[in-house]
């Protein structure tokens, strides 16, 4: 299923891109969708601020996740005090969905916002400064939201590669060795463990080039980033407008790869430069290094603290009855936002449950399938369907998503609830899959052969032993299932055909607004929603039997 | 000289066995017998600097008569192999050479002292290979001589020769106590062959009955 979406939006954003699509009067190809686009004046810093944006987040992104695995837990195991605090600092990040981090982000980083307000406890500011942040042209205060959103989520990915990597003994052994243990793991873990999160670091670069609801939050306004000038296109009320939209969207496919390869260069000719150095024998780091891995320490925990900060800024917001520039806190505790929010809160809070309920669980079905479905399959082909899984979140969603809306235009069926959901799953379904695959494949065997032999049907040992095992990692895998639909802002405002508004769509929409109690309520629902789904498989896992892997 | 003092480890409050002492003179290497559990791989993680949360060490260590106790794991120089041969896979056989070799002096040097090292154990020309690519057999003199090249101050030996087959088991331990005669030999083992072949002293790890032995 993925696979065929995938292919028929990137069909149908190519037709279009030159000007052939007879629903919408194109019935000959022509280069004019480029032409309107090259004569568009903000095209070229468009392009720019989309590959500034997200080639100077995700190195700094990628190089604090990796610094912040190796003091958090080097070997796998948290270690206590100060790194567990991080840690759980971090597991709260991940769990706030993009658009919500975003706001508080605007509300943290703004002239008149809290840093400044911080600031002014000890310096003498009367007056916002006259600064063009965020929204400044080159994108650097997005790049700065998708550095501290993307790090928690790459130091998760390491933490959970970590484990195949048999780090402990490998950690001694570099120490038994001579080995300073810092530099041990950078010798010795680091690069493995780089292989291992590969595909989530191309993952987290293509949501940077694509991210909308970020970058109208964060990012440049005139011109937007590619992704954003490609939706702002689409809900132009001349269909005519579509031509060009979809050229902007196979633009934006085409940077995609672009970028993708040049990081893939670059991943082997920095390998290449720093190979060397594996067998140098040098045991102590040189004092340079050294001293630039606590520099890098201390921004991970910068970055840490700057995050915790943005997402606190939301709920604050959202309860203070009177807030004066430049009082570092509110006057405290007003709930009439959320009282007048709470009417029109009820319609979008409703849409995104039930499209996050049925995305999830259509995606679990699917992944439960699948799973039971692939033991059958040769090891390449596992791989194979795996990878196809994968695409959604590799492949510009920009490009494919705007070809079905097209698509779907074309067969004269607007967007919907349904249209919506299902897009929704493409891209819950390989976070589901990436989270079950590991535990599934780890389950005793015995426990099946056994229950087989009892004489039971393969549909029966399937619910009644295997899933229930696997209770805590359903669980969970249904939790974040859900928050990846929470999340989702492209899809929805894409597929939903204006009649779908949920958390994350209305939130965005009301920031344009200016009522920061209002767009708090909203940013401080949409990130409540999905802690209490993690909280609730939280509590599943606590309550399930062990769980018996070998 | 390597030299234990009153050695025990303990897991809250209990002793794992009864204080050790003893002297590692090179070529008389010393060989720690007790049967599984009892201590003996917490009894090297602990020389090591390396021993896991909620055991604790009693005693002393002295390396030529200084005690090594005060000192960071990486500073020690206590070469240790275990049972596991643990080559890096993300290098290559020479490099993995390389990686235990100190530092310097030039790569031309240290590529030529590699060579030599592994023709010494009848590995010559396989710096190049992937270690997933050796034998079960070749993997350990790679081993070894990692440990070798990093110009350890004692050997300590984690039952290296428990995981291969009888043949090789026998070849393996004569050239592991070949190697190291100009170092203090420890190894822990329940396989009394190991210290015969070692041909120093024997020492039995004793459980701790005192009160309540933690398994």
């Amino acid at each position: 299923m993925p696979a065929i979406a995938i292919f028929c939006g990137l069909a149908f954003v190519l037709l279009p891109a030159f000007g052939y699509f007879p629903a919408l009067g194109g019935t000959s190809l022509s280069v004019q969708p480029w032409r309107d686009l090259i004569a568009y004046p903000g095209l070229a810093s468009a392009a720019r601020a989309t590959v500034v944006s997200a080639f100077v987040a995700m190195p700094i992104a990628l190089g604090l996740a990796m610094l912040a695995v190796a003091w958090i837990a080097p070997s796998g195991i948290v270690r206590p005090g100060l790194p567990l605090v991080a840690g759980r600092f971090l597991s709260w990040l991940l769990a706030t969905p993009h658009a919500a981090f975003a706001l508080g982000l605007a509300f943290l980083v703004a002239p008149s916002g809290w840093l400044v307000r911080i600031a002014a406890l000890a310096l003498p500011i009367d007056t916002p400064p006259d600064l063009l942040v965020p929204h400044d042209p080159l994108g650097l205060s997005l790049a700065a939201g998708l550095v501290l959103k993307e790090m928690p989520f790459l130091f998760f990915a390491g933490l959970t590669a970590l484990s195949q990597l048999d780090a402990p003994r490998m950690l001694s052994l570099g120490a038994g060795l001579g080995y300073q243990p810092g530099l041990a793991w950078f010798k010795l873990i680091a690069p493995r463990l780089y292989v291992l999160i590969r595909l989530p670091v191309y993952a987290a670069l293509a949501y940077a080039l694509s991210a909308v609801d970020m970058a109208l939050v964060l990012g440049p306004a005139t011109p937007p980033t590619l992704a954003v000038l490609a939706v702002n296109l689409t809900h132009d009320p001349d269909l005519a407008r579509r031509f060009p939209a979809a050229a902007v969207a196979l633009l934006h496919l085409l940077l995609t790869l672009a970028v993708l390869g040049t990081w893939r260069a670059l991943e082997i000719v920095i390998a290449r430069a720093l190979r060397p150095m594996l067998a140098d024998g040098v045991r102590v780091p040189a004092p340079a290094l050294r001293w630039s891995m606590h520099v890098g320490r201390a921004l991970a925990l910068a970055s840490i603290a700057l995050g915790a900060l943005a997402v606190l800024s939301l709920p604050l917001w959202s309860l203070a009855a009177v807030w004066r520039f430049p009082d570092a806190v509110p006057d405290c505790c007003s709930f009439a936002a959320w009282q007048r929010a709470l009417p029109e809160l009820w319609l979008p809070l409703r849409d995104s449950l039930t499209i996050a309920l049925a995305a999830t669980l259509l995606a679990m079905t699917g992944v439960i399938a699948w799973l039971q479905f692939e033991r059958d399959l040769s090891q390449r082909m596992r791989q194979g369907g795996r990878a196809v899984a994968m695409l959604p979140l590799i492949v510009s969603d920009v490009a494919f998503l705007m070809g079905v809306q097209i698509l779907l235009l074309g067969l004269g069926l607007g967007g919907g609830w349904l249209p919506t959901a299902l897009s929704h799953t493409l891209f819950v379904f390989p976070y589901v899959l990436l989270t079950l695959a590991d535990p599934w494949n780890r389950l005793d065997p015995r426990y099946e052969r056994s229950a087989l032999c009892l004489g039971a049907s393969p549909l029966r040992v399937l619910l009644r032993v295997r899933l229930p095992l696997l209770m805590p990692a359903l669980a969970f895998a249904a939790a974040l299932g859900c928050a990846v639909s929470l999340s989702l802002y492209l899809p929805t405002v894409l597929m939903g055909g204006g009649r779908i508004a949920t958390l994350a769509t209305e939130a965005i929409a009301l920031s344009s607004g200016g009522d920061r109690r209002i767009v708090g309520v909203y940013g401080t629902t949409q990130a409540l929603v999905i802690w209490v789904g993690f909280f609730a498989a939280y509590w599943v896992q606590r309550r399930a039997a062990r769980p018996a892997l070998t | 000289m390597l030299e234990l003092r009153d050695v025990a480890i303990s897991h809250q409050g209990e002793r794992l066995f009864t204080p050790l002492t003893c002297r590692v003179q090179p070529g008389r290497p010393v060989a720690i017998m007790g049967p599984s559990g009892a201590g003996k791989s917490s009894l090297l993680a602990w020389l090591t600097g390396m021993l896991p949360g909620g055991l604790e060490g009693e005693g002393d260590v002295l390396l030529d008569g200084v005690s090594v106790l005060s000192l960071p794991a990486h500073q020690r120089r206590l070469g240790i192999l275990f049972q596991d041969d643990l080559l890096f896979p993300h290098m290559s056989v020479g490099e993995n050479l390389a990686f235990g070799l100190p530092p310097g002096p030039d790569r031309p040097a240290r590529r030529d002292r590699i060579e030599q090292a592994l023709a010494g154990v009848e590995l010559a020309g396989f710096a190049n290979r992937d270690p997933m690519t050796l034998s079960g057999g070749e993997r350990a003199r790679v081993a070894l001589l990692r440990v070798l090249l990093s110009e350890p101050r004692a050997l300590l030996l984690d039952e290296p020769f428990s995981k291969l087959d009888l043949t090789l088991r026998d070849r393996f331990r004569s050239l592991v106590f070949q190697s190291a005669t100009h170092l203090p030999v420890l190894l822990v083992s329940h396989d009394p062959q190991d210290s015969v072949t070692a041909g120093g002293d024997l020492l039995e790890l004793r459980p701790n009955h005192g009160h309540g032995r933690i398994r």
